[in-house]
């Protein structure tokens, strides 16, 4: 089976002024039909960046992007404009996220006229019904502005817009994270419902670990650019190899008072992208690191079961 | 004097309105709850729950705006809301100090940290300029920030939120409060900065014997960290209890609901019912419960008459009229 | 795919919109000077689309006998040395003026906005080049400037506009690209990108409406300098000329009878353009300090 998108050796350049920092340095992921592949990391690992490029709102420096196995960095403006209703995302805070200017309607009709996909006023108009309904939404909520709804409401309509063109690929950019915790969950859940019903793939992004466990199946760690480890969520999340992916682990608090559990508190802070050190990022704040480890890139190694880990750490 | 056994601070059935066109719209109704000495009690809420308003009238900083309605707030036998604005400035920072969500925008960012530390010191002892800023260097190096003397001559935007929020607990230590309120002190943090500053956070507790009032949305920060939680909706409390109490045995719906929304790295959650759909809007008009309108098993009375708190075994206190009406092991039928 | 027809409910968000209207009623109450912007352009607008028709006297119409008549029941405003009445002359020249205000703002807004808009979006050397250009043109005070194209273009109503125009442009240029340097950024911009918008629709279809506010504000304030520019001009004797009764014509006309002690004839039109350019400015200051981001409209 042929992977919906797949990302070869992704690298994108940023200029501050004099400098140049990496802010992915090196990506390569698959994502097959019908999976959630969730992407994690910190502030600074380059996730959200990641993403962008893979939809080409940002154009990547190095490597290459395939869409369905056709090389979407070298396609043209036009033609990419053309393609973008079977690639979409939805964004981390629906308050801003919304033209506060648009209704729902003219929001959810948009894309539908930009691509072509409703050819006459009933066809919009029931396609705008069916996909609000599909996101739990009234359709009288239609005529609403932004601010005459809730934040989950937005978040909803934020979904509607991307689904609406029934996509085959969404990435989604910490679409949970601006929301309270009861409205999260029912969040996730309708994302998982509605890639059930309409297959389609899923590229998560998030820097919460809970909501990764829940939706995806397969993840990837970031850290300053690069993966650092990669495989199937329950491996992963059970079985962490990599240091800092057993840092992560460790520091997300859980919600039961009775475990105890024994932390890792991590030293330090991550360095800079500006003065990014030779070989491995993680170095300094590892306490199994090796002078071999300073001196290269570790490389990607498989580790059995489909994970992998960039770590020259022994088990 | 005060008994050994009174809370260090008393909120007693406070309420608070603000203004909105020609209403007055009642943000916090008939609030009660207390901290004792030298524990932790985590107040946690969604947001509009009100949580970070009630600190903030603790501090005294509500906006010219708001207006409090009824109630008290007790600090070691004193009603801070009718203290004179003096006296509750010279509290402030002794005996109550708070740390903010935004952290580097409660630092000034015209003054170097370790000035700003050193300040601090001087307003709570009378030393002079320069021990209080070597005073300020020590501190600066107890809450974990590298190379301390360096980092004292930085500025705020020079350093990492992280160390923001490391130089807000210096100021705090060199106060060494009895109550300390901390509002979602790692927001925007990430995750492993997150551990490090509740680890540093503990000790600094211990060692100062402070209490703390920790104010969160996150079930699992509260659940490693707290002694004691007191949830919050829509301007009312709903329950408090000892942690494990509340997490092994939430009796309140809204609680219920919360715990059930509650996502978790160590196992996959079960995504919830159709039943817990609801809607979002909060109301602030309802006279009773104001979670009635998403609760599964609202009365009729719930919408008319606020319940009281009410005591289940174990300090547990729900503040509904029909938390027995599930079969309150935790799971509504 | 056939599917049954889903039943569309059709009715409009009544409560929505009744709340917006109430609540901009309120905001009103609050901002006493701007319903006195209100109250004096209301009168201004209604002298001039009914006041020619109202007024007894034609305009033009001299009649020596009664010339500089001081004002009196017959004449409200008086009359001028040649015996025109002066409240005739005063109403239609406000049509003329409220015409060169507006025709001056439209053509600065349009083109200012568009400019801005683009430049903004765009960036590098594009926006360099109309930074460089609006610099130079901002360098002049607006009315030296108009004075100077009017000289080059001649007198005549309509290069007064373009005159005058010209002068504004560079405002409406920078607040657009103010609003649009930080409207890029926002997550809808991008939104709108990934949904497959080309940079014009995303310019102009959706930043541009979020950027327009602070356009708007300044278009209200620039009618009232408009005013007060062309009148200005046609004081000085550039730009229109007598006997068309513009307010600065009038002015200028008037003056001369001042030294013989006929104040009128040069007060009253001196006057309606304080006037009407205070109630513009009143209107457009509420406008700034309503639509400002700190003033808690909510």
């Amino acid at each position: 089976m042929e992977p919906v998108i797949r990302v070869d050796n992704l690298r994108k350049a940023f200029r501050e002024g004099r400098s140049v920092i990496w802010a992915v340095n090196g990506v390569s992921l698959d994502i097959y039909p019908g999976e959630a592949v969730g992407l994690v990391g910190e502030s600074g690992c380059g996730k959200t960046t990641t993403a962008r490029c893979v939809l080409r709102l940002v154009e990547p420096t190095e490597g290459r992007v395939f869409f369905q196995g056709a090389d979407m960095t070298q396609w043209s403006g036009g033609h990419l404009r053309r393609q973008r209703r079977f690639f979409q995302m939805v964004f981390q805070d629906p308050n801003t996220s919304l033209n506060p200017r648009f209704t729902v309607r003219r929001t959810l009709a948009e894309p539908l006229r930009l691509h072509g996909l409703a050819s006459s006023r009933r066809t919009t108009e029931e396609m705008l019904c069916e996909t609000m309904l599909r996101v739990n939404l009234e359709p009288r909520l239609l005529e609403r502005y932004p601010h005459q709804l809730s934040g989950g409401q937005k978040q909803r309509v934020g979904i509607a817009r991307a689904i609406i063109t029934s996509p085959r690929f969404i990435a989604l950019d910490e679409p949970t994270s601006s929301l309270d915790m009861s409205i999260r969950i029912q969040i996730l859940s309708l994302l998982q419902r509605l890639q059930n019903e309409m297959n389609m793939a899923y590229l998560f992004i998030s820097h919460d670990l809970s909501a990764v466990r829940f939706l995806c199946s397969r993840v990837f760690v970031m850290y300053l650019g690069r993966v650092v480890e990669a495989g199937p969520v329950d491996e992963i999340f059970e079985r962490p190899a990599h240091p800092y992916t057993r840092a992560l682990l460790s520091a997300i608090p859980i919600p039961d008072p009775k475990l105890k559990r024994q932390r890792i508190i991590l030293e330090g802070e991550p360095p800079s992208l500006f003065n990014l050190p030779p070989g491995c990022g993680f170095y300094d704040r590892c306490w199994a690191r090796k002078p071999s480890c300073r001196g290269e890139m570790p490389p990607f190694r498989d580790i059995g079961d489909g994970h992998f880990v960039a770590c020259f750490a022994e088990e | 004097m005060t008994a050994h056994d009174e809370p260090l601070l008393a909120i007693r059935s406070l309420s608070v309105s603000f203004p909105r066109y020609n209403q007055r719209v009642r943000v916090l109704d008939r609030v009660s709850f207390s901290v004792d000495r030298g524990a932790f009690v985590g107040l946690v809420g969604e947001s509009g729950s009100g949580k970070t308003l009630s600190s903030l009238t603790a501090m005294g900083f509500l906006p010219p705006s708001a207006r409090v309605d009824e109630g008290e707030v007790w600090l070691n036998g004193q009603n801070l809301l009718t203290l004179p604005p003096e006296e509750m400035t010279r509290l402030r920072g002794r005996k109550i100090a708070m740390i903010f969500q935004s952290t580097r925008s409660a630092l000034n960012p015209m003054m170097r940290v370790g000035d700003q530390v050193a300040r601090a010191i001087r307003i709570q002892k009378r030393v002079g300029g320069k021990e209080a800023y070597a005073e300020a260097v020590r501190l600066l190096a107890r809450v974990g920030i590298a190379d301390a003397e360096k980092r004292a001559r930085a500025y705020p935007h020079q350093l990492s939120g992280g160390m923001c929020q490391r130089v807000l607990v210096a100021m705090m230590l060199a106060c060494r409060p009895a109550l300390l309120i901390a509002d979602e002190p790692t927001t925007g943090l990430d995750v492993t900065i997150q551990a490090q500053i509740f680890e540093m956070f503990l000790e600094i507790q211990r060692e100062i014997g402070a209490s703390v009032l920790l104010i969160t949305h996150d079930l699992g920060v509260v659940a490693e960290t707290c002694q004691r939680v007191v949830v919050m909706y829509a301007g009312q409390i709903m329950e408090s209890a000892p942690v494990a109490s509340l997490f092994a045995s939430p009796l309140h719906p809204y609680t219920r609901m919360l715990m059930r929304s509650v996502l978790r790295v160590d196992r996959r959650v079960e995504p919830p019912g159709a039943a817990s759909v609801m809607k979002e809007e909060i109301t602030y008009s309802i006279l009773g419960c104001r979670f009635a309108p998403r609760c599964p098993v609202a009365l009729p009375i719930c919408w008319e008459q606020k319940p009281d708190a009410e005591s289940a075994e174990n300090d547990h206190q729900v503040a509904c009229y029909n938390w027995r009406g599930t079969n309150g092991t935790g799971h509504s039928g | 795919m056939v599917s049954e027809p889903l039943a569309v409910p059709r009715h409009r968000e009544q409560a929505a919109r009744e709340g917006r209207a109430w609540r901009a009623w309120y905001v009103l109450r609050s901002h006493p000077s701007m319903i006195a912007g209100l109250v004096l352009l209301a009168i201004v607008l209604f002298v001039t689309i009914f006041g020619p028709s109202l007024v007894p006297y034609k305009p033009l119409k001299t009649d020596p006998e009664n010339r500089l008549l001081p004002p009196s029941a017959l004449h409200l405003m008086g009359t001028d040395a040649f015996g025109r009445d002066i409240l005739s002359r005063v109403v239609n020249g406000a049509r003329l003026d409220l015409f060169i205000a507006f025709s001056v703002v439209a053509i600065a807004l349009g083109i200012g906005v568009f400019v801005g808009m683009f430049s903004g979006y765009y960036g590098g050397r594009v926006d360099d080049v109309v930074m460089r250009i609006t610099d130079v043109i901002l360098a002049f005070p607006s009315f030296i400037l108009a004075l100077a194209i009017t000289a080059i273009l001649g007198n005549s109503i309509p290069n007064v506009i373009i005159a005058i125009a010209i002068a504004y442009i560079p405002y409406f240029v920078r607040l657009t690209r103010g609003e649009v340097l930080s409207a890029k950024e926002r997550d809808y911009a991008e939104a709108a990108r990934c949904v497959g918008n080309s940079n014009w629709r995303i310019i102009y279809l959706h930043l541009l409406p979020n950027c327009l506010t602070p356009a708007l504000v300044q278009a209200t304030l620039c009618l009232g300098w408009a005013i007060l520019d062309a009148s200005g001009l046609a004081f000085l004797g550039l730009g229109i000329r007598p006997p068309t009764p513009e307010w600065g014509v009038l002015v200028s006309e008037g003056s001369r009878d001042i030294i013989g002690g006929q104040w009128w004839t040069s007060f009253f039109p001196g006057a309606v353009i304080v006037l009407t350019a205070f109630g513009f400015n009143l209107v457009g200051d509420s406008l700034r300090d309503v639509t400002s981001p700190t003033e808690a409209v909510q």
